[in-house]
């Protein structure tokens, strides 16, 4: 490129401390700037004013065959702000030999249009650079310069590609971190306009960043919002325990979901919140917060908890009145059934009673799930409960040819709700029942260990595998039974009894091995004080 | 004969109780809410137990006790609470309900005639 030398004015100078000051001004400008149009401005005016310029413009590349013009010094022309690079005859050529061009005597050139002609007559252009702008081998653009005829600096072509060479290198940055800024601003964005509500928090639960979906969801400002601890905006005690205890000392999981209430502008919200931990760029911890508006569905939820409330006591009037004429038809005084007639009586015996189980589990699982479920607790005995247990299922163990051994500790006792722990230990002992061989045993075991009791259970069944006992404990869960096509449950049993266990502040779990059999462990918390012993 | 005064507004089960308690030798008044019950009250002869229903049209289980535990001839009578209403009102009301003075409370559905005949006859025992 050092072969472009044109000494246009015969007056050959060069102004070496000109350049040094420009080359160094457009260096820091280079090095403390990513903004392209910065660097393409001091870039442009260093050149104009090095080269004495009118004009100046640079074209970039801004697609597969278009240049567009990024920046331009001096005034606005006519000339177009994009070209063709296949079909403008200097883009085209800069493009294919990456080599700088000089044009002058414009009356010769067919390749620019009477308009830019006349202008160039104007103007007293006498010749213009096409200057191009190069990084690692690849045409980025080019640099038009437009001289007028009576500027009297020499150019030096090999001296201004230094800093045209200068700027490719900006320029390319520039594009890269314009690239990664779309990239961040497209991140930022999904943020602002989810339409979930989002809140980032530092470590400490100290709100950073809230979208607009968020402040819809509460009704609140994020300027309110930002600073303050995002617990505060939690209405429940158990979910700021959450952030700590759940969220912050658990080191394992990396994503929670978690129904709350949180504290709106005139009411309180249901939302579904998910948290995730993550490290930002900046290698800072994060906590990103989403939440969903569930109001509606939590209204949905209690209506239809309120309905199977009604219509459960709405039927046991009626299944009162079965049963207890059912009661009366059995006393000799009402008179005698025929063979024929008692097992009929027998049958509709049984599906009162199937129904009243039924009637009674949906209004236990109904107060679970409102949380209503209330136990009147007072120091009771495993042992007197269990004996009414199994002497009221003594029926039900004869018929399997069923024994019980009992392996026990006299005094245990539990500080529970007596009226609720018989149902505990009936539903338990009536499924160990239903899933057992007949003529086998049922082990059945309590005692005292440190704080608690321990109450086990286990049957002689063909077990339980692993994924029927995740199953277990859920709502209308059941396991097929062997010895009977219907086992004639509600499959609400064990998640009540679960949940009564839950509520005694208990534990339950399953130890089964397939073939041997399944136990059922209950763990209960002492009576410290046993002189109300019930 | 000992005297069951049973205030219940289901026309069914008032002559399923009543047959059941007759078969067993108790003879029965009947009320079909508070008010009516206290108008059986009002007359000399006095029942040995009451049984009552909690939700009725007109007066009410809890305000028809509250009246009874007011009346000096009255308060003494034992009242045992049937009735179909949610243990989880019960539990609400419980304290209220022994407050005031109840013997104890049972669940229709859950309690045949005969379960019922032997608690009343055990509070009448205690009595």
């Amino acid at each position: 490129m050092g072969m472009f030398k044109i000494n246009l004015n015969k007056k050959s100078k060069a102004n070496f401390n000109n350049d040094f000051e420009e080359f160094y001004k457009i260096t820091q400008v280079i090095n403390s700037s990513l903004d392209l149009k910065t660097t393409l401005k001091t870039v442009s005016e260093s050149i104009a004013n090095i080269t004495n310029a009118s004009y100046c413009y640079i074209f970039l590349k801004s697609g597969e065959d278009e240049v567009s013009c990024a920046y331009r010094y001096g005034k606005k022309l006519i000339f177009r702000e994009q070209y063709n690079i296949s079909t403008s005859y200097h883009t085209k050529k800069i493009f294919k030999t990456g080599k700088p061009i000089v044009t002058s005597n414009f009356e010769n050139y067919r390749h620019y249009g009477e308009e830019v002609i006349d202008f160039f007559k104007k103007e007293n252009i006498c010749c213009t650079l096409y200057l191009p702008i190069i990084k690692e081998k690849k045409v980025l653009g080019y640099m038009w310069i437009l001289r007028k005829a009576e500027c009297s600096t020499d150019i030096d072509i090999k001296r201004i590609m230094l800093f045209v060479n200068q700027m490719a290198t900006a320029i390319s940055n520039s594009q890269l971190h314009h690239k990664i800024d779309i990239n961040r601003s497209r991140w930022k964005s999904i943020f602002k306009d989810s339409s979930s509500g989002m809140i980032i928090t530092d470590p400490s639960f100290k709100i950073l960043f809230i979208n607009k979906a968020f402040e819809t969801i509460i009704d609140k400002k994020s300027r309110l919002l930002i600073g303050i601890n995002i617990e505060e905006m939690f209405v429940n005690e158990k979910d700021r325990l959450f952030l700590e205890k759940g969220l912050r000392q658990n080191k394992k999981t990396k994503v929670f979901n978690k129904e709350l209430l949180l504290e709106a502008k005139n009411s309180v919200i249901w939302t579904s919140m998910r948290v995730s931990k993550s490290i930002n760029s900046a290698d800072e911890e994060r906590y990103i917060f989403s939440f969903e508006d569930i109001t509606s569905k939590q209204e949905f939820e209690k209506d239809k908890n309120e309905f199977v409330s009604i219509i459960s006591h709405e039927l046991r009037n009626p299944l009162t009145s079965i049963k207890g004429y059912l009661n009366l038809i059995e006393k000799k005084e009402i008179g005698s059934m025929n063979k024929k007639q008692q097992a009929f009586f027998k049958k509709i015996e049984d599906s009162a009673e199937r129904m009243t189980e039924l009637v009674e589990n949906l209004l236990d699982v109904n107060k679970i799930n409102t949380g209503k479920m209330r136990l009147n607790l007072s120091p009771v005995s495993i042992g007197k409960i269990f004996k009414k247990v199994s002497s009221d299922l003594s029926r039900a163990l004869s018929q399997k040819n069923l024994k019980i051994q009992l392996d026990k500790d006299e005094r245990v006792y539990v500080y529970g709700d007596d009226i609720r722990l018989y149902q505990v230990f009936y539903n338990l002992l009536d499924n160990a029942i239903k899933y057992s061989f007949p003529d086998g045993k049922i082990k059945v075991g309590y005692k005292n260990e440190d704080e608690h009791a321990l109450f086990y259970i286990k049957d002689n069944g063909v077990g339980i595998s692993p994924l029927e006992q995740k199953k277990l404990f859920t709502k209308f869960s059941r396991i097929e039974n062997i010895f009977s096509v219907s086992s004639g449950g509600t499959g609400l049993g064990l998640y009540i009894v679960k949940n009564l266990v839950l509520a005694h502040n208990g534990a339950i779990w399953i130890e089964s091995k397939h073939g041997k059999g399944a136990t059922f462990n209950v763990k209960l918390p002492l009576a410290k004080q046993l002189s109300l012993v019930k | 004969m000992k005297k069951i005064l049973l205030i219940e507004d289901d026309k069914n089960l008032i002559e399923m109780y009543e047959t059941a308690f007759e078969l067993e030798g108790f003879e029965v008044e009947k009320a079909l809410n508070g008010d009516e019950g206290l108008k059986v009250l009002a007359k000399k002869e006095k029942p040995d137990i009451i049984l009552l229903d909690i939700l009725m049209p007109g007066m009410n289980g809890f305000s028809f006790l509250k009246e009874v535990k007011k009346k000096k001839t009255l308060k003494s009578i034992p009242v045992l609470l049937l009735t179909n209403l949610g243990e989880s009102t019960i539990d609400m009301n419980r304290e209220l309900a022994f407050v005031l003075g109840i013997e104890g409370y049972l669940i229709k559905a859950k309690n045949n005639p005969d379960q019922v005949i032997a608690r009343i006859k055990n509070i009448l025992k205690n009595k």
